[in-house]
């Protein structure tokens, strides 16, 4: 039976591997995305220390997890995201509200494009 | 990573459908489920291999998912003749009696070329020859001869055949000395210097191809420009 066994725990084991990298990746994005959702609103309401402080925690926090996302998902797709994070923080140091919240915008739906990339989902196995 | 999971499963038993379905003159030598794995896994190798912005692990669970899917196949196909037979089909009977059986042909997509082809390749150029011609799983023509046009066998001829078929085990090749084919044979280093030096060699490096049967008879075959 060890014919049968070792091969189905190899698969279990895949399945529940890719389950709970694409449950952690979503969590972290979620996390992320209300970061940059705070520093808009902190943008909107003119206070800039506080849209920077809540964007470099969301970097902070993107870097800390960038090691494992560069191993699980499409390169390109996380230094897109790089940049963007990049220019969210060139213009929140030139304080310029409208430009900031479309960069905040793009790097949102970029996000949601590395979580959603990681789900089991009809639409990504067709 | 889940995605590239389900779709490698997807891919696999679509492939292995796919294969079936072309029948089993597309398939060469390998069985369907074989054929699918080999064609996935050395494609699925490369990519990552070749473009660094894709990550190693977008290979890696893919291949050990097909080499376990492969794995659960084999061990379910020894399980169940009838899995075995949906997964790489039946053997089919193409000639019979020297009667060509066309609807096998066309279910199977071989064309009369193909089959008078795959005959001359095994020497049978007369069709009335042949008493069974078998497509196996793998592709293969198997062609069994009417007993009139088969080589007669001693058992046939009612004869006695002296068993001198024996099994030689190699111990030079190329110059390097097998021990363990020595020991296979019970036999040591001195036996094999002995037979070097009768057959005019001084050294093991001087000899391309050693062998020793079960009988004790040696092949010797020194190397091009050697001793």
């Amino acid at each position: 039976m060890k014919y049968f066994w070792i091969p189905a725990a190899v698969l279990a084991l895949l399945l529940a591997l890719s389950l709970a990298n694409a449950r952690a990746v979503d969590a972290d994005a979620a996390r992320w995305r209300a970061a940059l959702g705070e520093a808009s609103a902190a943008a909107e309401r003119a206070d800039w220390d506080a849209a920077s402080d809540a964007l470099r925690a969301a970097k902070a926090d993107w870097d800390a997890r960038r090691q494992w996302l560069h191993v699980v998902t499409a390169h390109d797709e996380l230094e897109a995201a790089d940049a963007l994070f990049t220019t969210a923080a060139l213009f929140a140091r030139r304080r310029e509200a409208t430009e900031f919240c479309a960069a905040l915008a793009e790097l949102d739906a970029q996000l949601r494009v590395v979580s959603e990339m990681q789900r089991l989902t009809l639409r990504n196995t067709l | 990573m889940a995605t590239a999971f389900v779709r490698t499963i997807l891919l696999y038993v679509i492939l292995i459908v796919g294969i079936r379905a072309m029948g089993k003159r597309q398939i060469g030598e390998l069985e369907p489920a074989e054929l699918v794995l080999m064609l996935l896994i050395s494609d699925l190798a490369a990519v990552p291999m070749q473009d660094f912005g894709i990550p190693l692990l977008n290979g890696v669970v893919p291949i050990v998912t097909l080499l376990a899917l492969s794995m659960l196949l084999s061990f379910f196909s020894m399980r169940s003749v009838r899995f075995h037979r949906l997964v790489c089909g039946n053997p089919t009977l193409l000639v019979e009696n020297g009667a060509i059986r066309q609807d096998a042909l066309r279910r199977n997509r071989f064309t009369l070329d193909e089959l008078l082809d795959e005959l001359r390749a095994q020497g049978v150029t007369d069709l009335t020859a042949v008493k069974y011609a078998v497509l196996e799983t793998n592709g293969r023509l198997s062609v069994l001869l009417r007993p009139e046009e088969a080589p007669a066998t001693p058992k046939q001829l009612g004869v006695s055949a002296r068993d001198d078929v024996w099994l030689p085990t190699v111990v030079v090749n190329d110059g390097r000395v097998l021990r363990r084919g020595l020991a296979e044979r019970g036999l040591d280093e001195a036996w094999l210097e002995r037979t070097l030096r009768a057959h005019g060699f001084r050294s093991s490096a001087e000899v391309l191809l050693l062998t020793v049967d079960e009988t004790g008879r040696v092949l010797c075959v020194g190397k091009e420009g050697g001793g």
